[in-house]
């Protein structure tokens, strides 16, 4: 019995792991295209897999699951971990690299493009593609400075020369714009609803089926608002989501929504392609410290004596340097390196990826003695609890009252703290960015952006799209991260369930 | 005619928020009358606490308050009360303390702050006035040297000096009332005697009233002027002291007599109330106690019984009382040993040492031992149950687990089982031999993994000691271990939460069988239980006995259960052994000076029969700085000079103890005087 039970929860994270398989490896062999590992793409999905097999797990232990359930049940978790998984949607499909085909090249071997792609990018093409000069204000038909231009009848004259894509299409934006635009929100409205309402068709006819009950009965708690889980609200949490891709869709080609930068790139497509970036931040520089954390941490408090010791003399010292000099240290000689061995990269991608991979290391290494601290506490509360006097009385090997005894008994704080540091790391790559040991130049990231605006701020008119592009998608992700972990920590912090 | 000091008149005091209310207190009446003691008995989860908390205007918040009838204080009714208008009365005309000394004085307040907050607020004292009350009430409350307490912190104090400054705090404001709730129930018997008696003292002296909520019918019996008996939520049983304990009409209290266990119960094995006290959170219809109830009838079901008054002095909410004649348990029955000659040891413990380092500093030095077990002899013979009795911190559970050899770094001596001795072997061998001598722990909450399986946690012996190596034989044994210890087999698939305290008792015995020990260590298996429960674990234990023929280590403090289920006794104070013997033996002709104040020390059932009392003055020394010569010298009545020097050698042979009081005596043969 037990075996099928284990057989049950493991089926699921395979097929999600196939798809993954199929999605990396397949798909660039059938489309001809030249895919591209980069290292923190690999960590992503291990990392992903990770999760997979955790959430199937958790699904088959009805212990585990319960506060999970708890956590749901919140309506401002549920919206908050809707949000989180579009944003992390988005890395995802910033995550899966290649190089494109040249076109119109003779036969013989392919030709690949020096330029790497990823999926976002062939999504986001139409937007991205339409490079401007230079500035130019959300939603604006002409640049933002003057030009000298020639007249035809010789001479010149200082105009805003129009955009070359931004409102390309009307013949005389000055009275046509704003009908346009209200145009276009009124028909993505239609087109977000319309989609939205198959896709919450579709989801019940798909729930119904599966728990063979009738349509209406799924459905009507649903809509009411009665279900355990608050359906309702994540329904309602993917209607915002859907209609603002409707939005970008309809206006973003025609436009530039959040307007464009110094060289005319456009801002909201580079606010998309940070997500990425604060993501792996977020999530790679846990994985790196969790192990330290957990194992030194376990250590210390279960064998106690010298080991104590020695863990104690290491956190202590490494706690004690400033973490922003070691940060800067570290990620100068790893920049030196990459300068004095150009020949180990093909891209430049890869070069700006190996420093962020550096980044999320030091930035883990700095960063594990507050958990680590933390776990050795709680597991020198519980290595004199009964059970465990009741294992070793029972002749159990150190290791398994370890991992069966301790371990599993210490990961809420481990979850509490990982979901916690998430958005703390978030912000701290945009601030080490803008000091300047932050990731590399070329990357899009938050940080990179405010750095690039901050010049900008002092000039007449302001140019301020880009630090509010920046500014309001780090608050979503990080306010969603937090609503989120808030749920996360009422759910499982046995101090706060006791009542 | 005056009114009545305090009166409740059907008082419900509701916890509400959840999906259905916590009916915490559903229709509870009762008077108290100036000057008297009534107490409130009954088991965990009955209401009793929150019927004071009620009368306190101190409900939880949120979602306590009182929906119906009222509480009369000198016949104004305090339900109409403000909280403004509380306030005055609480501290001032009621004053309350608590079960848990520990935790409810501040830490970071001297005690004189903490007593003076309370006459500053009620008696609007001030300067070199409130200071001399203070010393005054300390005094008042025997403790000790009351200039240099004053500016002590509550951790300086021991737990029944702290529970006597919480005294003097009550008594601050000169209260007509004091609400003790659970007083004694952290403390041990010889502190629990000295609190108990400084109430009466106190109450003769002021006249107050005192509410005493207890669970333990012995602290009842001494205290009370008038016992009321809930269940559920409900009075169930309002009676007079002699009455009550003479003739209990309710079958709820009459089975709570039963199920105490005593020398006389021996022989048989104890009445168990079955089921469990029903939730408050749900529509009751009929008498609550009907489910659990022998003599319950068709009525019982249907129809909630009312109140009916049986005399003057005793009321009783059922269908069909009768007034029943419960034999009140005694320690001892005079009866002699009928030694059943030495069956083989199974056991022999020698010399045993347990110091632990106390150490300081940076560098970690040694400055001194903590003296936890010093030079302690036991023997446990096959089959038998030896009986470890004494007060918390005098190294009851630290001999166990020295046993079990979970302090090998800090232990030195003898512990040989069956002829090997446990302290040569090392590693595996070691590993392997740990499936002899098991250990079942006082708190049945924490000694399971909250995160495992029932069936898990009752394999993990097995697995450790690959016992059997097939998943469906583990499978087959966890059945047959359960259905051993009296549960079903449908509940291995569950989590340790959904039981209650008695079932998961259960499944850390059926954990302990499932090496097939010949030891069990109990460390206080049931001081964590309530006495309908207490009886079904000594049952099983009991029996379990008879059909494995295991031997147990049984560490107590509770003598009555001494009484009942141990063979032989040992009493041990501040790490030693100071008496051993047969169990009839020590229970009716104690030896040693320290034995025989923890027997008179115990309440007595029977109100008329509470005899001459010991009391031990101060308190248990530490073991760090332990006193010179004998340990007990300095409480000791009977104290003589050679005590202050020498530690006593062994006095006796079958029942020996350590006392130079026996060793004067010809032959060293210790009869008492």
């Amino acid at each position: 019995m037990a075996r099928g039970l284990a057989n049950n929860w493991i089926m699921m994270p395979l097929a999600s792991l196939g798809t993954i398989f199929i999605l990396l490896y397949v798909v660039p062999i059938v489309f001809a295209l030249q895919s591209l590992y980069l290292w923190t793409d690999i960590f992503i999905f291990i990392l992903m897999a990770m999760v997979f097999f955790l959430v199937s797990y958790i699904r088959s232990k009805e212990h585990l699951l319960r506060p999970w359930k708890a956590v749901f049940r919140r309506k401002m978790a549920m919206a908050s971990a809707v949000l989180l998984s579009a944003f992390i949607l988005v890395g995802m499909l910033d995550s899966i690299h290649f190089r494109l085909p040249l076109s119109g090249q003779a036969a013989g071997p392919v030709q690949y493009s020096v330029e790497v792609s990823s999926l976002l990018d062939v999504i986001t093409r139409d937007i991205h593609v339409n490079v401007e000069k230079t500035y130019s204000a959300p939603f604006a038909t002409h640049l933002f400075s003057k030009e000298s231009i020639d007249l035809p009848g010789g001479g010149s004259r200082r105009v805003y020369p129009r955009l070359k894509y931004g409102g390309a299409h009307l013949a005389d934006p000055e009275t046509e714009k704003q009908d346009d635009i209200l145009f276009k929100l009124f028909s993505s409205f239609w087109q977000g609803v319309v989609i939205w309402g198959v896709l919450v068709a579709l989801f019940m006819l798909v729930y119904s089926f599966r728990k063979g009950r009738k349509f209406s009965d799924i459905a009507l708690p649903i809509l009411k608002g009665q279900t355990s889980l608050p359906l309702r609200t994540a329904g309602l949490t993917v209607l915002v989501i859907v209609l603002m891709i409707m939005f970008v869709i309809n206006a973003g080609t025609a436009y530039h929504v959040f307007g464009t930068d110094k060289v005319g790139q456009d801002v909201l497509y580079q606010s998309l392609k940070s997500i990425r970036t604060g993501l792996v931040i977020g999530t790679l520089t846990t994985m790196v410290m969790l192990p330290f954390a957990l194992m030194m941490g376990v250590a210390a408090g279960y064998y106690q004596g010298w080991v104590d010791d020695v863990i104690q003399y290491i956190y202590t010292t490494l706690s004690s340097i400033p973490s922003v000099l070691l940060i800067a240290a570290a990620i100068l000689s790893i920049q030196v390196y990459i300068s004095n061995h150009q020949e180990l990269f093909g891209t430049s991608i890869e070069r700006a990826d190996l420093r962020l991979l550096a980044l999320c290391f030091i930035l883990g290494i700095t960063s594990w003695t507050s958990l680590c601290r933390l776990l050795r506490g709680e597991a020198f509360k519980l290595r004199e609890l009964e059970y465990i006097q009741a294992a070793k009385s029972f002749g159990v090997r150190h290791v398994k009252i370890i991992s069966r005894h301790i371990v599993p008994n210490i990961m809420h704080i481990v979850l509490i703290v990982v979901v916690l540091d998430f958005s703390g790391l978030v912000l701290a790559e945009a601030v080490l960015s803008y000091v300047g040991v932050g990731v590399d130049p070329s990357t899009d990231s938050w940080g990179n952006m405010i750095n690039g605006a901050r010049l900008e701020m002092a000039r007449e008119p302001m140019v301020w799209w880009s630090l509010m592009a920046a500014f309001s998608f780090m608050f979503i992700l990080v306010l969603a991260a937090n609503l989120f972990s808030d749920a996360v920590r009422d759910a499982f912090d046995p101090h706060q369930s006791s009542a | 005619m005056t009114p009545p000091l305090l009166q409740l008149d059907d008082l419900k005091a509701w916890i509400e928020g959840g999906s259905h209310p916590v009916r915490a207190v559903d229709g509870v009446s009762f008077t108290i009358q100036k000057g008297e003691t009534y107490a409130l008995l009954g088991e965990s989860g009955c209401g009793k606490s929150m019927t004071a908390l009620a009368i306190m205007g101190l409900l939880p918040a949120p979602g306590g308050r009182v929906v119906d009838g009222h509480i009369y204080l000198d016949g104004e009714d305090m339900t109409r009360y403000s909280e403004v208008t509380m306030r005055n009365i609480r501290g001032n005309r009621i004053a309350m303390i608590f079960q848990e000394p520990m935790t409810s004085l501040n830490p970071v307040l001297t005690v004189g702050d903490q007593i003076g907050e309370v006459l500053r607020r009620h008696k609007k004292l001030s300067g070199n006035q409130r200071q001399s009350r203070i010393l005054e009430l300390l005094d008042s409350v025997g403790i000790p040297d009351p200039v240099n307490r004053v500016r002590e912190y509550p951790h300086q104090l021991s737990g029944g000096m702290k529970q006597r400054v919480m005294i003097a705090m009550a008594l601050a404001g000169e209260p007509e009332l004091l609400i003790a709730d659970e007083p004694t129930t952290a403390l041990d018997v010889t502190i629990q005697l000295q609190v108990l008696s400084l109430l009466q003292d106190l109450q003769e002296k002021t006249g107050m009233a005192i509410l005493l909520i207890t669970h333990d019918l012995g602290v009842a019996a001494q205290m009370a002027d008038r016992i009321g008996v809930m269940y559920a939520g409900q009075m169930v049983e309002d009676a007079g002291r002699h009455l009550f304990f003479n003739q209990p009409a309710h079958p709820y209290s009459q089975k709570l007599f039963r199920a105490l266990p005593d020398i006389n119960k021996r022989s048989e094995t104890l009445e168990i109330i079955s089921g469990t006290v029903p939730s408050l959170s749900q529509d009751f219809s009929g008498c609550r106690f009907a489910p659990r109830c022998e003599q319950k009838q068709d009525l019982c079901i249907t129809q909630e019984p009312v109140w009916r008054e049986l005399s003057d002095l005793q009321g009783v909410k059922c269908h069909y009382p009768q007034q029943k004649t419960v034999s009140v348990g005694t320690l001892s029955n005079g009866a002699t040993t009928n030694n059943t000659g030495t069956d083989g040891l199974l056991l022999e413990v020698s010399n045993l040492r347990v110091h632990f380092p106390v150490q300081r500093g940076v560098f970690r030095r040694t400055v001194g031992y903590v003296h936890a077990v010093d030079d302690l002899d036991l023997s446990l013979k096959k089959g038998k149950t030896l009986a470890l009795v004494g007060e918390s911190g005098c190294g009851k559970t630290t001999v166990g687990k020295g046993i079990l050899q979970l302090l090998r770094e800090y232990t030195s001596g003898d512990i040989s089982f069956e002829g090997q001795s446990l302290d040569q072997l090392k590693g595996e061998q070691l590993r392997k031999r740990r499936s002899d001598i098991q250990i079942i722990f006082q708190d049945p909450y924490s000694s399971m993994n909250p995160r495992m399986r029932i069936s898990d946690i009752v394999e993990e012996g097995m697995l450790a000691q690959d016992l059997y190596p097939s998943p469906d034989e583990r499978a087959d044994r966890v059945d047959e271990l359960l259905e051993q210890v009296g549960l079903t087999t449908d509940m291995k698939c569950r989590y340790p939460h959904e039981f209650s305290g008695g079932q998961r008792q259960r499944i850390c015995i059926a954990r302990a069988l499932a090496l097939n020990p010949k030891l069990l260590v109990c460390d206080e298996p049931t001081s964590a239980l309530d006495v309908s429960v207490q009886a079904q674990i000594l049952n099983l234990l009991k029996q379990l006995q008879d059909s494995l023929g295991l031997s147990y280590l049984f560490i107590t403090h509770n003598l009555s259960v001494v009484a009942y289920l141990a063979h032989d006794v040992a009493v041990m104070y501040l790490g030693r052994i100071v008496e051993q013997g047969p169990v009839e033996d020590v229970l009716n002709q104690p030896m040693h000076p320290y034995t025989r104040a923890l027997l008179s020390a115990v309440p007595k059932l029977d109100p008329d029969r509470q005899g001459e009392v010991i009391r031990l003055e101060g308190d248990i020394p530490s073991p760090i700085n332990a006193p010179s010569g004998c340990h007990f010298h300095p409480r000791c009545p009977e104290v003589m000079a050679r005590c202050r020097q020498q530690y006593p050698g062994m006095t006796g042979d079958e029942h020996y103890t350590r006392c130079f009081l026996y060793e004067q005596q010809t032959g060293g043969q210790g009869i008492k005087t």
